[in-house]
């Protein structure tokens, strides 16, 4: 599902943020990427979702190398995933309902789709009943369920979540990583950057660890020491 | 494809981008219109001279004589001749018998010039307009060279004189009209730019959920599209009645001026607004090339 072949990348200023980076994901599985803030976390992920092009070394997400992808064929790839982030980037001048209702909106779903996907996804996260309501006025973690559920309503087989509990205290958490198991369960790829420790080693799923750019560790049924 | 949810969309955030930054738009908007009205005076102005030229022009013919005792084949054969060189619109015979009573009808009732000039002196002669005027000078040093040709006249210097002044005052008004469009074509870029800055959440959003670029520039340059075409609407606003002014009170009191009517027509209304629409779209377009990739 996803594959890095010796990836590096280098950032315009010259900062090292990963450096031969190899490993294979599969379909279903529920993989943590964790360490130190700054150990190129989310420099991976973003390989994943092309807002990043590898220095060196290849990146295939569904069988295509991704920076071979033209900019239309870039939008196809990410209706392909769902992506969540520590901040949710939500829309704050718009409802719930419609704050997922735009991830349709904009690549040209119908109204009736876009009523009938945005209610059920909303219904799965739980949100139904705070359709109406703005981001301001909702807890953290009703946030965090509005992203996920924006990220959710293509029906993505691959969930890319980059420490999506970072905001959220540890019920809060739980929460969240309950559904994400309940996501998986359904057979979605998962792959989550994370530094909680408690999350990591009450899952016992594949961890892979990066240390100063690479792979210090990568192991499966894994835990985050 | 697109439904019609989505045009709504498009429509909708295009229309947000405006108000949102009311005080640019209006910018933008003024600037169009102003441009056009100057686009639309320029034109005016063309016409109007251009009309002058045609009209004065009228009067600058190359006059050929003909050399004394030519026959009517050798005539015929001249005037064909003069017909198929370069630029020659129209050739009319003047016989020397018409040209004597066009003389005599000029200095009716100066009995005195027709006694002193007694029988008729004048040549048999073909009047030859051009389709431009300022070909006058070539196309004499043709005609003298043929045979049966005694003489050619035509008003060099005015000719000349009056074809440069017009065309500079031409140019510069292209000038000043094109240096104006630049001048919207940025100002229009900076609406767009705001609006992009005060857009960047939604931006981002939509590149990461996979917006089609439809979604992504579609409001950005039917913003610019909109500004042009209030633009154009206040435009012809204030052009319509400075146009009909001019045409009413000022065009009249000139007699060599004339003005077709339709340049203020729906028709070049209609033009107006279009290119108005151009320019707005074109200044997105810029905009997002410089700044937006994806």
């Amino acid at each position: 599902m996803i594959e890095f072949r010796n990836v590096t990348k280098y950032y315009n200023n010259g900062v090292l943020a990963l450096e031969d980076i190899s490993f294979k994901i599969e379909k279903g599985e529920f993989t943590f990427v964790v360490g130190p803030t700054g150990m190129g976390k989310s420099t991976l992920l973003k390989l994943i979702y092309r807002e990043e092009l590898p220095t060196k070394g290849e990146v295939f997400v569904g069988g295509v190398n991704v920076a071979r992808l033209k900019p239309h064929q870039v939008a196809l790839l990410r209706r392909r995933l769902g992506i969540v982030f520590q901040d949710f980037k939500l829309l704050p001048n718009r409802t719930v309902y419609e704050n997922v209702a735009f991830a349709l909106e904009v690549i040209g779903l119908t109204r009736k789709e876009i009523r009938t996907r945005v209610g059920r996804v909303l219904d799965i996260v739980g949100l139904l009943h705070k359709s109406n309501c703005y981001p301001m006025e909702l807890s953290g973690g009703e946030q965090q369920r509005t992203s996920i559920a924006r990220a959710l309503v293509n029906n993505p087989p691959i969930f890319i979540a980059d420490e999506p509990t970072g905001n959220l205290d540890m019920a809060t958490s739980w929460e969240i990583i309950d559904f994400l198991k309940r996501i998986n369960i359904r057979g979605t790829t998962i792959i989550m950057a994370t530094h909680n420790k408690e999350i990591v080693d009450s899952m016992r799923q594949r961890v892979i660890a990066l240390y100063k750019g690479r792979v210090a560790k990568d192991e499966y049924n894994g835990s985050y020491e | 494809m697109i439904q019609p949810y989505s045009i709504n969309f498009i429509f909708r955030e295009a229309w947000k981008g405006l108000t949102r930054a009311r005080i640019s738009s209006v910018v933008a908007i003024g600037i169009i219109a102003f441009t056009l009205v100057l686009l639309g005076m320029v034109g005016y102005i063309f016409t109007v001279l251009d009309n002058l030229f045609t009209e004065v022009s009228h009067q600058f013919e190359i006059v050929v004589y003909l050399q004394e005792g030519l026959k009517d084949d050798e005539k015929t054969l001249l005037r064909d001749r003069l017909s198929k060189v370069d630029g020659v619109k129209e050739v009319v015979y003047v016989s020397k018998e018409e040209a004597w009573e066009r003389f005599k009808e000029s200095f009716k009732g100066n009995k005195l010039a027709l006694e002193i000039v007694g029988k008729n002196p004048l040549p048999d002669s073909f009047e030859v307009r051009l389709t431009d005027p300022l070909n006058a000078m070539r196309i004499a040093e043709i005609f003298r060279d043929l045979p049966g040709v005694k003489d050619v006249d035509f008003p060099l210097e005015a000719v000349n004189r009056f074809g440069r002044f017009i065309k500079w005052i031409e140019f510069g008004g292209g000038i000043v009209t094109l240096v104006f469009i630049i001048v919207a074509l940025f100002i229009i870029s900076n609406v767009i730019r705001l609006s992009f800055i005060s857009r960047l959440r939604e931006l981002e959003i939509m590149q990461l959920v996979g917006a089609s670029s439809l979604f992504i520039r579609g409001p950005f340059i039917l913003e610019g599209i909109i500004c042009g075409f209030f633009g154009g609407l206040i435009g012809i606003l204030i052009l319509s009645p400075l146009l009909y002014l001019l045409n009413t009170y000022v065009i009249p009191n000139f007699p060599l001026f004339s003005v077709d009517i339709s340049l203020y027509s729906l028709k070049s209304s209609f033009i107006l607004i279009i290119f108005g629409m151009i320019v707005g779209g074109i200044g997105s377009v810029i905009f997002l090339g410089r700044h937006f990739k994806g």
